[in-house]
């Protein structure tokens, strides 16, 4: 906007156009100054059109809903502006009619905004209730859907993934870890919580060499422990704690939940048809590239819950799981991303709070190690004395309760 | 300069008569055949950042062709889809173009791209628009035949996908064509409300539909 004040008149200058019968084509950019009495549009071919202020009305309007027109009441001249200040420059020059119509229209304006916020603001609340619904409707399904599914899929699922999958080390042939690894695994499989009549699911475990301190199960009872998971667990008890929480996993089927929310709901009815190709393709992929193996935060507490009535029932030390937490959480902080274990299992505090908490209130007294020589598997496992900087050393587990053991 | 429109409705294109001093601006690829005594420049459209802007939101090419030449010669500009050419005089006011729509200006105007808000997006006609503004003439094109419709303070009613261009004076809200179930069951859908005054350029083919119903036939 220009102003100026020649003898004491104000002028205030826009930019905008105009509509009239009497230029070529009926309308063309202008220049508009607006004085006090009237609008003064000049057209780029020098053409000036004055419109009084005394036979003007206007109205607010346009693409962008903030250009103001005025014209004369037979409508055969319009000027226009959407330039900042224009319609303060029309109140304050156009008289008190002029003024109280802007007035009026500008409240409107207001009322009317009001009004779309509120419409947005409950249109955005409607769409996150029903995002969330949606969410929770999915997983409810997802539950609902896979239990219907024959226990066979997740065996085919899990033995093709396995195989198809890059575990990234070597499938070790050492008869002292293997056997470790199976001495706990058969521990903990005469805890198989019995689901009706259904078959017990059978566990088959493969030790990779790798560094990484990462175990993890695919549906069906195929597990995979690193050798770096053996490093850094300071008893077999730990080890078992960790197995009890991924076959927790596979007995829950939070896998084959996770394929379903990933696939969709209409995967699981393809399933339940018998249909299972495309489906088994798509999820054996998902597998195969791990998107499947993080698992939600419900359904973590959930296995940590189950390992833990798994040691009990196996009468292994109840409260080894939250052990095994707390050691790598002595050694590493509480920042486990390097660990592809605890990178998908947060909140490792509150976690290790849980899993003591549900051991004190289990209560057994009594556990009977296992009897491996777990300083014999750590070393084979990579493990160093001197590279041992946890306080808690390895060790021959004895005989333990949930209750003597110290909080982290 | 002479400038003719030719070959309408259907496979409308222009001829432009270019003498020693004359000018015109294309949309890059719009030239079909030209003189050889025509010469022709590429720059960037309005700048790196306006051509940038204008060709992720407003369908057009980052670059611009300018012709003109030492002694004279004809030039032919087209655009790719079937359909009718217009013309308007901006004589210093501004247009309104949906993406893809424009094809030619005479130098000096300028080409940006102004946001159309949610409603457009909603009724399909894309989040933002090309605004040409200045003085002189643009030209452009759009799919099948060009209805030019002279708005005035009554409301008139425009199907997604038939918006071709429209001046800023023109307001233009969201609506249902009839009844809720008639607007869903009679295919018509969201439409947009428009009002005047100003003029509002519609194509009489939408490419949407032709999508939609080739797709059918696959």
């Amino acid at each position: 906007m220009e102003r100026s004040a020649e003898a004491g008149v104000r002028q205030d200058r826009f930019a905008g156009g105009i509509f009239s019968h009497a230029i070529e084509g009926g309308r063309a950019g202008a220049s508009i100054a607006v004085t006090e009495t009237g609008l003064v549009a000049t057209t780029p071919d020098g053409g000036e059109h004055l419109l009084p202020f005394s036979d003007a009305s206007v109205e607010l309007g346009g693409a962008s809903g903030r250009m103001w027109f005025c014209r004369t009441s037979d409508r055969s001249l319009t000027i226009f502006s959407e330039a900042p200040g224009f319609a303060t420059s029309v109140r304050a020059l156009g008289g008190p009619a002029l003024a109280s119509a802007v007035d009026s229209i500008l409240a409107d304006a207001q009322r009317t905004r009001r009004r779309s916020s509120l419409w947005i603001a409950g249109g955005l609340l409607a769409l996150s209730v029903l995002g969330v619904g949606f969410v929770a409707g999915l997983r409810t399904a997802a539950a609902l859907s896979i239990s219907w599914v024959p226990r066979s899929v997740d065996k085919q699922l899990g033995d093709f993934a396995v195989e198809h999958m890059d575990l990234s080390g070597h499938v070790t042939d050492d008869k002292l870890l293997n056997g470790s690894v199976r001495t706990i695994l058969k521990r903990l499989e005469q805890a198989q919580p019995s689901r009706g009549k259904k078959p017990p699911f059978e566990y088959r475990v493969r030790v990779v060499e790798g560094s990484t301190v990462n175990a993890f199960a695919l549906p069906g009872g195929q597990i995979v422990v690193y050798t770096g998971l053996l490093r850094e667990a300071a008893s077999a008890e730990q080890v078992a704690g960790v197995l009890a929480h991924e076959m927790a996993h596979v007995v829950r089927r939070h896998g084959m939940q996770r394929i379903v929310q990933s696939v969709g709901v209409v995967a699981a009815f393809q399933l339940l048809l018998g249909d299972i190709s495309g489906v088994l393709a798509i999820a054996a992929e998902l597998l195969r590239e791990g998107a499947i193996n993080s698992y939600s935060r419900d359904h973590e507490h959930e296995a940590d819950m189950d390992a833990v009535a798994t040691l009990q029932r196996t009468h292994l030390d109840a409260t080894a799981l939250a052990d095994f937490f707390a050691v790598l959480q002595r050694q590493h902080g509480d920042m486990p991303a390097v660990f592809q274990w605890l990178g998908t299992h947060p909140e490792l505090s509150s976690r290790i709070q849980a899993v003591r908490a549900e051991a004190k209130r289990m209560g057994d007294p009594h556990s009977t190690p296992l009897d491996i020589d777990w300083a014999a598997v750590r070393a084979r496992s990579g493990f160093h004395e001197e590279d041992n900087t946890s306080p808690e050393p390895a060790k021959k587990p004895q005989p333990t309760s949930p209750q003597a053991q110290p909080a982290p | 300069m002479e400038i003719q429109i030719r070959n309408r409705p259907s496979f409308a294109n222009l001829l432009v008569r270019l003498v020693r001093g004359d000018r015109i601006v294309a949309e890059s690829d719009a030239m079909a055949s030209m003189s050889g005594a025509i010469r022709v420049t590429t720059r960037w459209s309005g700048g790196f950042w306006r051509a940038v802007l204008r060709k992720l939101f407003g369908g057009e090419s980052l670059f611009i062709n300018e012709f003109q030449t030492e002694t004279q010669g004809d030039l032919v500009l087209t655009q790719p889809m079937p359909g009718d050419i217009e013309c308007f005089d901006l004589r210093g006011g501004a247009l309104f173009l949906q993406a893809g729509a424009f094809l030619a200006c005479d130098p000096g105007i300028q080409l940006g791209i102004s946001y159309a808000g949610i409603r457009s997006l909603i009724a399909r006609e894309g989040l933002f628009r090309l605004r040409v503004s200045g003085q002189g003439r643009v030209w452009f094109g759009g799919y099948g035949g060009i209805i030019t419709k002279e708005l005035g303070g009554s409301e008139y009613i425009v199907d997604s996908g038939h918006l071709l261009g429209y001046e800023p004076t023109v307001s233009l809200h969201l609506g249902l064509a009839g009844g809720l179930v008639s607007s869903v069951l009679g295919g018509e859908g969201i439409v947009m409300k428009m009002r005047g005054p100003g003029r509002i350029y519609l194509q009489s083919r939408s490419i949407e539909g032709l999508a939609a119903w080739v797709n059918h036939h696959l």
